[in-house]
């Protein structure tokens, strides 16, 4: 089995369990207890089950999390339950940024459902958090795995078909005003008496 | 190694693949050996251009240019080629209608350039194999595109198809799409959202199509730049004249209300999921051809005649124009034909002779059959050798019916719209009638006449029914109103069986009615005439509000016309339902 290979912690990913895509306990009551989850994350991580101090943001910064932030962090918490990022302290230190950076600039465009259902938004996933831990996916160069991220970056996707589908739509306007002129003319044309 | 020599060996690699070809689809596949071609002549005689294969759904068969394929130097890739032909047989488009309706709904998404379509429905159905293929079969699909692709091959259009595959099978970057200069975010994007496609449609590929077309369109929609694209992809074109030389695909002049709501933009659905500012349960389709009236004819649920001309040319390039409109109109009319009127008529008996039995001392002396007698024995022995025939009769209680035979004329002059290019209620309704007097035995005339100025008519009283749909589906575009004139021919004699007369026509039958016909006899008296030698029944549809020219009306009703408005058109196919009801029904 090779280490940090992409298509199998996509397929890791995308046997999420459904109790890993509840609501966080912000949110509801019988939610899913976060910040329990993120600290035990990090205890699998470093291999340290007593440590007591994590790195997060304040507690007014994690109230501002929202719903969809919260559960994609917890899906991320599924992930990284595979074997290749037990005992591994050199990443403990990325995941911070992974969860409150990276992942709150993805999930404006991903719906938490999305990272587990889609197979290219698992890849992304996967990626961004190898990316984050500055580790190179199996088989891949540095501007392979960069490229391959940029590929599939779903804020770089969302402003590209945000452009090219207004300009799209744009043509098409014009087009379909000329053809309901050209209707409108043909109607006349044939139009009984 | 001489390049015959090559082809021969190339040919019997490639024939000790077919098994295994069909294997890689279902082991119980019965189909036929391709068609192996030597040269590119033997391939040109069997419709094979431009690609090296090619199928046909016509006869199931594989077209395979040997020639080519050792040119392009894919002699290595037998079992990718075949069995993607194959999947062309039993995948996609499989068969002559889900092939139309595939074309169909590619033409909605590509509104303007619907010509494009055929191309289109080919490289979509491609990647539905090729990627069952690659990523199930584990096929070396994307090797055969590397041998195929060369550095001018690169278009926009050809660099998305090669970077969706590249997304499909998680290819590196310019593995398949090898002209980096022509690589961009937007193709990069909308590859992406292609790969999803394909995969989520995999199963149910005709639901994809129209979103497909939608995805290229922005590509294809340049014409120099489809030109170009064309050109350099024609190669990779096996299927698109699959259904070249078929026979009528019926059930396809219904508007597919389904594949309408598919014609989806996939870029906007992605943007309008991240901006969650829409229902996602309710789609919008971008309908381009669906205006706000739905479609054409009856309940507004079919094709244009002229959509449906242009898709049915595309599914079969062969297919003659006149048999299409033929079949257009008759299709419509299908739901609407009953059993034609009959009329009752006494049956007369008559005596056949049935046999011969001993005539006997004691029956009249008139039956004894001489000539059977003497036939039978010279020497008459009475009682012996004497014969009498007997009779049976051929009558019995049941009631014969014959169906009367119909006149169909149509005013066809310039205000009367092209049936080949907008839907003609007069046409679908002089189909129903006269479809419904052939189906039940009846005979049929067909007549439109736009006059002054020319008719073109039925050569009598027909049976053919291609001859009277050729007949009534044509144009004529000229004068001003249906000739009376036209009814000389069939009444002015009493023709040897009843006939009912149908004239569809406008007010402007009046002033034909009234005009100098520069004989002793006026076109009134002819109207008049003609009725009474048909039989009696006769019906002038009017397209006129009631009481419109009410003086004349009464007239021709005084002389026996039934006068039936109609104030649009569509109402004609009321007329043409009720007209074998009421004047009918009863027999």
């Amino acid at each position: 089995m090779s280490k940090y290979d992409v298509f199998e912690l996509v397929a890791h990913l995308r046997k999420c369990p459904d109790s890993y895509l509840k609501p966080s306990d912000f949110f509801a009551e019988d939610g899913l207890n976060s910040l329990a989850l993120i600290a035990d994350t990090y205890r699998i991580i470093s291999n340290n089950f007593l440590k007591k101090d994590f790195k997060n943001p304040t507690n007014f910064d994690l109230k501002l999390i929202d719903d969809n932030h919260w559960r994609a962090i917890h899906i991320s918490t599924w992930l990284l339950c595979h074997t290749d990022f037990k005992n591994n302290p050199q990443i403990e230190n990325k995941l911070q940024k992974f969860w409150f950076e990276e992942l709150l600039t993805t999930t404006v465009y991903v719906k938490y459902n999305d990272w587990i259902s889609d197979d290219e938004r698992a890849e992304e996933m996967v990626r961004l958090l190898l990316y984050c831990c500055e580790v190179m996916p199996f088989g891949e160069s540095h501007n392979e795995a960069a490229d391959k991220l940029a590929s599939i970056n779903s804020a770089e996707r969302y402003k590209v078909l945000k452009e090219s589908y207004e300009a799209h739509e744009r043509i098409m306007n014009i087009k379909r005003e000329m053809a309901e002129k050209a209707a409108r003319e043909a109607a006349n044309v044939y139009g009984r008496e | 190694m001489n390049n015959q020599a090559k082809i021969e060996e190339t040919l019997a690699l490639w024939k000790s693949h077919w098994q295994q070809a069909k294997l890689e689809w279902n082991p119980m596949l019965r189909l036929q050996e391709p068609i192996w071609c030597l040269s590119n002549e033997d391939a040109y005689k069997e419709g094979l251009t431009g690609s090296f294969a090619m199928i046909r759904l016509t006869d199931h068969r594989i077209v395979i240019n040997l020639e080519e394929i050792v040119e392009r130097n894919i002699i290595d890739y037998p079992l990718e080629v075949l069995a993607h032909e194959i999947g062309h047989h039993i995948f996609t488009p499989a068969n002559l209608y889900d092939n139309a309706v595939l074309l169909n709904r590619i033409r909605f998404g590509l509104p303007g350039i619907e010509d494009r379509a055929p191309m289109v429905a080919n490289l979509y159905a491609d990647f539905l194999i090729n990627d069952k293929l690659q990523r199930i079969n584990k096929l070396r699909m994307s090797e055969v595109y590397q041998a195929i692709n060369s550095e001018d091959s690169f278009s926009e259009f050809w660099t998305l198809m090669m970077r969706t595959y590249e997304y499909l099978w998680r290819l590196n970057r310019g593995e398949l799409a090898t002209k980096s200069s022509l690589h961009s975010k937007k193709i990069d994007s909308d590859a992406s959202l292609l790969a999803s496609l394909i995969r989520s449609y995999s199963k149910n590929w005709i639901h994809g199509g129209g979103r497909f077309a939608v995805m290229v369109y922005p590509y294809l929609m340049d014409d120099k730049k489809f030109q170009d694209a064309r050109k350099k992809i024609l190669v990779l074109l096996d299927a698109e004249d699959a259904g070249k030389g078929a026979m009528d695909i019926s059930g396809m002049t219904k508007l597919d209300l389904e594949g309408y709501d598919e014609i989806i933009d996939m870029r906007k659905e992605a943007i309008d999921s991240k901006e969650e500012n829409g229902d996602k349960s309710k789609k919008e389709s971008l309908g381009f051809e669906k205006n706000d009236f739905g479609g054409h004819g009856p309940r507004e649920g079919y094709m244009g005649p002229g959509n449906y001309i242009d898709l049915m040319q595309q599914a079969n390039p062969n297919a003659d124009e006149q048999r299409l409109i033929n079949t257009y109109y008759k299709e419509i009319a299908l739901p609407y034909l009953i059993d034609f009127p009959v009329e009752i008529s006494e049956n007369v008996s008559f005596d056949l002779p049935e046999g011969l039995e001993t005539w006997d001392i004691g029956d009249a002396i008139e039956e004894v059959d001489w000539l059977q007698s003497a036939i039978l024995s010279p020497e008459l022995i009475p009682g012996l050798t004497t014969q009498k025939r007997t009779f049976g009769s051929d009558s019995d209680n049941s009631i014969s019916k014959k169906p009367l035979n119909v006149y169909l004329g149509i005013d066809c002059s310039g205000s009367m719209g092209n049936p080949r290019h907008n839907f003609s209620w007069p046409i679908l309704a002089a189909t129903i009638i006269g479809l419904s007097a052939l189906r039940a035995g009846a005979s049929v005339m067909g007549c439109l006449s736009g006059e002054p100025g020319s008719y073109l008519e039925t050569d009598g009283f027909i049976t053919d029914e291609t001859d009277l749909l050729t007949t009534l589906t044509s144009y004529l575009g000229t004068g001003y109103a249906y000739g009376i004139e036209r009814l000389r021919k069939p009444f002015e004699t009493k023709p040897d069986k009843k006939s009912h007369i149908v004239i569809v026509t406008d007010n402007d039958i009046f002033s034909m009615l009234a005009a100098d016909t520069g004989t002793k006899q006026s076109n009134w008296e002819l109207a008049e005439i003609a009725l009474k030698n048909a039989g009696g029944h006769g019906t002038m549809v009017l397209h006129s509000p009631p009481d419109y020219n009410k003086d004349l009306v009464l007239r021709l009703v005084k002389m026996g016309w039934n006068v039936y408005y109609v104030t649009n058109e569509a109402e004609l196919l009321k007329f043409a339902a009720e007209f074998s009801q009421q004047n009918y029904a009863y027999v």
